[in-house]
Formats: structure tokens, C-alpha cells, sequence
């Protein structure tokens, strides 16, 4: 598996200052830089601010984003909430209750939005004023990779999950995390991966949680390195982020893990704009950092060269001769060797 | 050692390295047919001994497609465990044969069972000294940075045990047992421990290893030399074999991917 370790680039000048990045399937997507959001294209590096985003006294700084295609959401620490399109568009969206810690938004008709904040679970109709679920200290939210597949949320370290056409309900079999763990995604196949800040990684599918990876502590006394942040990509990849060890990589739905770090192993965020396994040309993994954004993008391997079978019988000749000429020195190196001591015992 | 290998393989009509085997079964037949060479024959034949159980191992593994490496059917890991112990039946076996013909006096192997408190306490005391010292490493140095459960779980762990723990005790009888003896009868005690340390990573080099392994080459040659006196020091390869076993467990579970994805 030839992952992704040269194949990190730093972002341009223009994208150093981003703090936070919406992971989306588009090309470009919804990011925090200086405190103002705006939209970012990871292939050009441009930030077009959106000027109506940045933040007044009363509203408090801008923490979560979501994105959905061209439809994008931001909350400020107040619980004001801002839909904000990609033609520049801005909307007022009816508030919630405490400070928000994850969002998530999916267009379509309706246009939905889920927001986790410090008083709970709020779901409902974009524009429309959201619903509780839950009270509780909401940690994380997702939304469904592809139609037909679940909501997810985190509140005080349980899963709550929403079904195409149901309920809010707590998630079937998911053990109880740690309640601080922020790390939640889903893949396309509709397994699900959680990640507690003490670096274990739970994998469930169909309702069945089985521990799937385990971050191990960075040496000596170094502790555990916290992970930060979990971005599912397609059916069966996902990138896991840490505050230590850079990015994992699993190709295969968590069944084996990979190292793809970047330069700056210290992650705080982590985003995947667009396919980066499935289509060509490939998406951007974005990966956040005290240094400013690296860029991964998979590349296109070399084609195998093609041998012609005389080239290959030739080979097999010389390389039949060369181990016969080796053999054949080193047994006259020993004969003379052999000849000399006797020739001195005598 | 490495002279075969000079000439390399780029449309892999060699693949499982026979030509290393061939190359050590020529000068083994040369010695054992010119008389005035006999006395060079324990150290052809161990160093033959290395090879070929190799070779015979990569085949193995390669018959019928490719390695699995971590991402293992069912078939993959059930050939990996095979090949594994093949390797371990081979390596004894000729192990059997090197003492049983080559002139007196036999080499001492060490590979019989002497069981005594200092030899338990070398296994233990060295295999968790191991484990500290990989511990407190910096993870990234050495591609230590989490463990795969789900991979490790079920028959996987069970296969890639069998698999690593045969390999580990067949080379402990390839090098500490065959060679160090080999070694030993024409050099000093600790020239021979130096030297089969050096092999041990040269073979390393020559044989499976490629890429970002390469960094633990240094590391190899020291496990050779702390194998190869523990070895020297308890008269029996177990202490070493058990040691290896842990290094190889703990390599298999959280160093490969580490390494393989940079």
C-alpha cells in the first residue's frame, strides 16, 4: 500500500491563516481563516470571504460549519446560526440554545439541518426553527454519505441515529464513549467509526461494535496522542486525524490502518473535499495544522512495464550465469586459500 | 552473500531468490568435493541453510497470487501460517542435517532444551527490556503508532502468530543455532557473535527487506548481537527464540503498517 507520506503538499499563502474546513463532495467547500468564513477551492487555494460571517460582539466567534454542495451553514458561540451560499447569499437562521460544537447540513427538499451544541441534540427543516432530540452535552453530528444511510450524533458520549423517514434514536449495540469524544463519521457503506480522545477507534455495522484500532502512546511519558478528528471518504476509506502521530489512512473499512502523514504530525482538524478514493480527478484531504493546511491528493500510479519473453529468457541466462561465475570465484578464492595454508604448514 | 544480488531482478524471473540458494548449494557441493576445501564446508552449508528455507518460504507465500501482507482472506492467512512453519520444518531439518554431517567435533547447535533459572530469567528479562525500549521510543521513529485490532482479532491473530512465531524460531536455529556454531569453530567466541550479527542484517538487506525497513537494519544487527551472546551465554537457543518471538509479535502488530504507509 503505497499511502500518501510524499504526497502532502503545504496549502498556498492564500489558504495559511484557515482554522476550520467542512469536509463536502464538491470541489470546493465552507472554511473558517482569520475568523471570517468563506468558500475553499483546495485545488486553486483561493478564499472567497463571505463578509456577512464575521463575527459582531454579540454573536460571539464563529465555531462549526457544515457544508452541503453549495449550500453551507456556520454557527457562532452564541447558538446564531447563518445559511450562507455559495453565490454569496446570506440568511439568518432561527438560533439554539447553548454553544454549538458540530453541524451538519444536507440539501435537498427540504434541505436539512442537525446541530450539537453544549444544551443538546436540534434537528429540523433548514429555515425553520429546530427541534430538540436530546438534552445533553452534544459532542459531534454527521450526516448521511449517501441517500437511504443514517444521521449520527453524539450527545454525552451516547450514538444517536436518524433513519430516512424516522426518529431520533439512541444507536443500537454502540457502547458508551468517552463523553468528550468529537471524532464521528459514517462511510458510504454505512458503517460507522467513532474515535475517543484516548485513541480508541470503534467500528460499528448493522448495529455490532467491535474496538477497531488503538493509537498507542507516543514514548516514554508522552502519553497517548489525542485524535482530533475522523473524515470518511466513499465506501470504505476514512482518514483519522491525531495531535501527534499526523493522519492514519484505512483503505479496506478499518480492517488495516496505515500511516499517512504529512509533514506536521500535530492535526487539529481534518477535512476531505470531494472523492479523494473513488473518482477522477481525485478530491483533497486537508489536514490542519500550527503551520497552516497540507494538501493530500492521490495520484496515479506508473503503468507495470511490459517485458517481451526473449528479454526475460536473457535475463534468466545472466542471472544464471552470475550466481554460476559467483559460485565458481569464490570456490577458486577458497582452493587458493586453502593452498597457501598448506603451502605454509609445510 | 550479497554477490548474486549485485545483478538485479527488474523482470522478476527470479522472484523467491533461488538463485541465492543455488549460488550457496554450488560452493556447499565444490567443498564437499575438493578434499583440501572439507574444512569449509560447515560454514558453506550454514550459510546454505539461511537461503534455501527462505527461498522455499517466498514461494510459498507467492503460490497462487501475491502476499496478502495485512489485508488477509482467509486463504492468504492460512498459507501465511503454512509457509511459516514450512519454513520452521526446513530450517530444523537442516539444522539435523549440519550436525549430523559435518566432521567431527560437532558444532555446538544449542538447540536443545536446557532448562535453567538463568535462562528463563534471560527470556523474560530481555523480551520486556525489549518492549520498554520500544515503548520509549518516539513512536514515529519507528513506525509504532497504533495496533489494528480488528485485524489482529479471530484467526488472523491466531495465523499471524503461527506465522511470525516460526519464522522467529527457525531463524534463531538458522543464526544463533547453525551459523553461530558454523562461526565458531574458526574464529573466537566473540568474533563469531559479532560476525553472525552482521549476517543476520546483511540478510536482512539482501533478502526480504526493501524501502523504509531499511532504517531497522541497524537495530537488526544489535537483536543479533543481544540474541547471539544470550545464546552463547545460557548454552540453547530457547531464550533467544522466546525473545524473538515478542520482538516479532510486537513488529507484526504495530510497526508494519507504520512503516509500509510512510
Amino acid at each position: 500500500m503505497a499511502a500518501a507520506g510524499s504526497w502532502w503538499v503545504r496549502a498556498p499563502a492564500t489558504a495559511a491563516a484557515i482554522t476550520a474546513v467542512a469536509s463536502d463532495q464538491g470541489s470546493s467547500t465552507l472554511a473558517i481563516s482569520g475568523g471570517v468564513a468563506g468558500w475553499y477551492s483546495p485545488g486553486s487555494g483561493r478564499f472567497t470571504e463571505v463578509p456577512s460571517t464575521r463575527p459582531a460582539a454579540s454573536s460571539g466567534p464563529l465555531v462549526a460549519l457544515a457544508a452541503s454542495g453549495s449550500l453551507g451553514v456556520v454557527a457562532f458561540g452564541s447558538g446564531l446560526l447563518l445559511e450562507v451560499r455559495q453565490n454569496g447569499a446570506t440568511r439568518q437562521l432561527p438560533a439554539v440554545a447553548g454553544v454549538p460544537r458540530a453541524l451538519a447540513v444536507l440539501t435537498g427538499d427540504p434541505a436539512l439541518l442537525v446541530v450539537a451544541s453544549s444544551r443538546g441534540l436540534y434537528s429540523g427543516r433548514l429555515g425553520f426553527p429546530l427541534r430538540p432530540v436530546v438534552r445533553g452535552d452534544g459532542t459531534a453530528v454527521t450526516a448521511p454519505p449517501r441517500p437511504g444511510l443514517d444521521w449520527l450524533a453524539l450527545v454525552d458520549g451516547r450514538l444517536w441515529t436518524l433513519a430516512p423517514g424516522k426518529s431520533w434514536v439512541r444507536g443500537a449495540g454502540a457502547p458508551q464513549m468517552d463523553p468528550k469524544t468529537r471524532a464521528l463519521t459514517e462511510l458510504a457503506d454505512g458503517s460507522e467509526l467513532v474515535a475517543e480522545p484516548g485513541g480508541l477507534v470503534w467500528l460499528g455495522a448493522q448495529g455490532r461494535w467491535q474496538p477497531d484500532f488503538q493509537v498507542l502512546p507516543y514514548g516514554g511519558l508522552g502519553g497517548v496522542p489525542p485524535i482530533t478528528a475522523l473524515a470518511a471518504d466513499g465506501a470504505a476509506s476514512a482518514y483519522l486525524a491525531t495531535d501527534g502521530f499526523g493522519t492514519m489512512l484505512t483503505p479496506d473499512g478499518g480492517y488495516s490502518w496505515y500511516r499517512a502523514a504529512p509533514a506536521d504530525p500535530a492535526i487539529s482538524a481534518l477535512a476531505t473535499v470531494g472523492p479523494v478514493f473513488a473518482a477522477r480527478p481525485h478530491g483533497w484531504v486537508v489536514a490542519l495544522t500550527a503551520v497552516g493546511p497540507f494538501l493530500h491528493r492521490l495520484q496515479a500510479l506508473p503503468a507495470p512495464p511490459t517485458y517481451s519473453p526473449t528479454s526475460q529468457t536473457a535475463e534468466l541466462a545472466g542471472t544464471a550465469a552470475v550466481t554460476l561465475s559467483s559460485a565458481l570465484l569464490v570456490t577458486l578464492l577458497l582452493w587458493e586459500r586453502a593452498r597457501r595454508r598448506r603451502a605454509r604448514s609445510v | 552473500m550479497l554477490l548474486p544480488r549485485f545483478f538485479g531482478d527488474p523482470q522478476s524471473v527470479d522472484p523467491d531468490a533461488w538463485r541465492l540458494s543455488a549460488y550457496f548449494a554450488a560452493v556447499t557441493a565444490a567443498t564437499l568435493v575438493i578434499g583440501s576445501l572439507r574444512g569449509s564446508t560447515p560454514l558453506c552449508f550454514s550459510l546454505l541453510t539461511l537461503t534455501f528455507p527462505y527461498s522455499c518460504w517466498i514461494w510459498l507465500l507467492g503460490y497462487g497470487g501475491p502476499a496478502p501482507g495485512l489485508i488477509g482472506s482467509p486463504y492468504g492467512l492460512a498459507r501465511n501460517a503454512f509457509a511459516g512453519v514450512a519454513w520452521l520444518v526446513l530450517a530444523a531439518a537442516m539444522a539435523a542435517a549440519f550436525h549430523y554431517l559435518t566432521p567431527a567435533p560437532r558444532p555446538r547447535l544449542r538447540i536443545w532444551v536446557r532448562p535453567s533459572w538463568a535462562a528463563l530469567g534471560l527470556a523474560v528479562g530481555v523480551s520486556l527490556l525489549f518492549l520498554a525500549v520500544a515503548f520509549v521510543l518516539p513512536g514515529p521513529v519507528i513506525g509504532r503508532e497504533g495496533v489494528p485490532l480488528l485485524s489482529l482479532g479471530g484467526s488472523a491473530a491466531v495465523a499471524y502468530g503461527v506465522a511470525n512465531a516460526s519464522s522467529a524460531v527457525a531463524q534463531e536455529i538458522q543464526f544463533r543455532g547453525v551459523l553461530l556454531a558454523a562461526l565458531e569453530r574458526q574464529q573466537a567466541p566473540w568474533v563469531a557473535l559479532i560476525t553472525q550479527a552482521l549476517i543476520f542484517g546483511i540478510a536482512h538487506i539482501a533478502i526480504p527487506y526493501q524501502g523504509p525497513a531499511d532504517s531497522l537494519i541497524p537495530i537488526v544487527i544489535l537483536l543479533g548481537i543481544v540474541w547471539g551472546w544470550v545464546t552463547q551465554r545460557t548454552e540453547s537457543i530457547l531464550p533467544a527464540a522466546v525473545i524473538h518471538v515478542v520482538a516479532e509479535l510486537f513488529l507484526v502488530a504495530t510497526i508494519v503498517s507504520g512503516l509500509y504507509g510512510h
